[in-house]
C-alpha cells in the first residue's frame, strides 16, 4: 500500500471541498459589495463576480495541486495523519489570512461609500 | 503500543478542538449582529454578509491552527503522558481560541467607533498661485 497517493488523494479531496464551500459563501455575500461599488450596473456586477470565483478557484486548487510534490515519504498510517494535518493546516491558514485581508478592504471601501 | 496512544490522543484532540471552535463561533457571531447593523448604519444586507464573511474567517483561522498544532512530537510511555500531553494541547489551544475572540470583539468595537465618528471633512483643494 502506497500511503502517499491514497495521502493525495485524501487531501485533494479534503481541499476541494472546503475551497468550494468557502467560495460559494463569498460569492453569495460578495454580490451585495460589488453591487454597491458599482451602482445601476446589476448585471455587470453579477458577471464580475462570477469571474473573481473561477478565477479564486483556478488560483487556489491550483496551487494546492503545486504543493503535492513537497511530500515526505510517508511510511505508516500516523505519519499519514500527521503530515495530513500540517498540510491542511498551512493551506486553511493561507486561505484564511487572504479572507480576512479581503473583508478589511471591502469594508473600508464600503465605509467610505456610506459616509 | 505507542503508536495506539498516540492515535487515542488524536482522536480525542481533534473532536474536542473541533467543538470548541464551532462553538465559540456561534456565540460570538450570534451576538455580532447588532455591531454590525451599528457599525453599517442599519443596513441589513451589508451586515448579515459581513458578519458571515468573518464568521467563516473565523472557521478557517482556527481549525487550521487546531490542525497545525495537532502533531504530538513527545514519546508517550504511558497513559499518564498521553494525559499530560492532550492537556497541553487542549489547553493551548483554548488559551489561542479566547485571544482570537478578543481581538475578534477590538475589531467589533473599533469599527463601531469609527462608525460613530463625524466624516473628516474634505481637505481643501490645491490652490494654484501666480499664473
Amino acid at each position: 500500500m502506497n500511503y502517499n497517493i491514497l495521502g493525495y488523494s485524501i487531501f485533494i479531496s479534503i481541499i476541494v471541498f472546503i475551497i468550494v464551500v468557502v467560495g460559494k459563501i463569498c460569492y453569495r455575500n460578495g454580490n451585495i459589495f460589488v453591487a454597491a461599488l458599482i451602482p445601476d450596473h446589476l448585471e455587470l456586477c453579477q458577471q464580475i463576480n462570477q469571474s473573481l470565483l473561477v478565477s479564486y478557484y483556478l488560483v487556489n486548487i491550483g496551487y494546492c495541486a503545486m504543493t503535492l510534490i513537497g511530500w515526505e515519504t510517508i511510511t505508516s498510517p500516523l505519519q499519514l495523519l500527521e503530515v495530513l494535518a500540517l498540510k491542511l493546516a498551512i493551506i486553511i491558514c493561507i486561505l484564511s489570512v487572504l479572507h480576512y485581508i479581503n473583508i478589511f478592504l471591502l469594508t473600508n471601501t464600503i465605509h467610505k461609500l456610506i459616509k | 503500543m505507542e503508536t495506539t496512544k498516540i492515535l487515542i490522543g488524536y482522536a480525542i484532540y481533534l473532536p474536542v478542538a473541533l467543538f470548541l471552535t464551532f462553538y465559540v463561533s456561534k456565540t460570538l457571531f450570534k451576538n455580532s449582529k447588532i455591531y454590525m447593523l451599528d457599525i453599517f448604519k442599519g443596513r441589513e444586507e451589508i451586515a448579515n454578509a459581513t458578519n458571515k464573511l468573518f464568521e467563516t474567517g473565523f472557521y478557517l483561522l482556527n481549525i487550521g491552527f487546531a490542525l497545525l498544532i495537532m502533531k504530538i512530537t513527545t514519546t508517550l510511555s504511558s497513559y499518564q503522558h498521553l494525559v499530560e500531553a492532550l492537556g497541553t494541547k487542549i489547553g493551548g489551544f483554548s488559551i489561542y481560541l479566547g485571544l482570537m475572540l478578543f481581538i475578534n470583539l477590538y475589531l467589533f468595537f473599533r469599527g463601531k467607533r469609527k462608525a460613530n465618528q463625524p466624516p473628516k471633512p474634505a481637505p481643501f483643494p490645491p490652490t494654484y498661485v501666480g499664473q
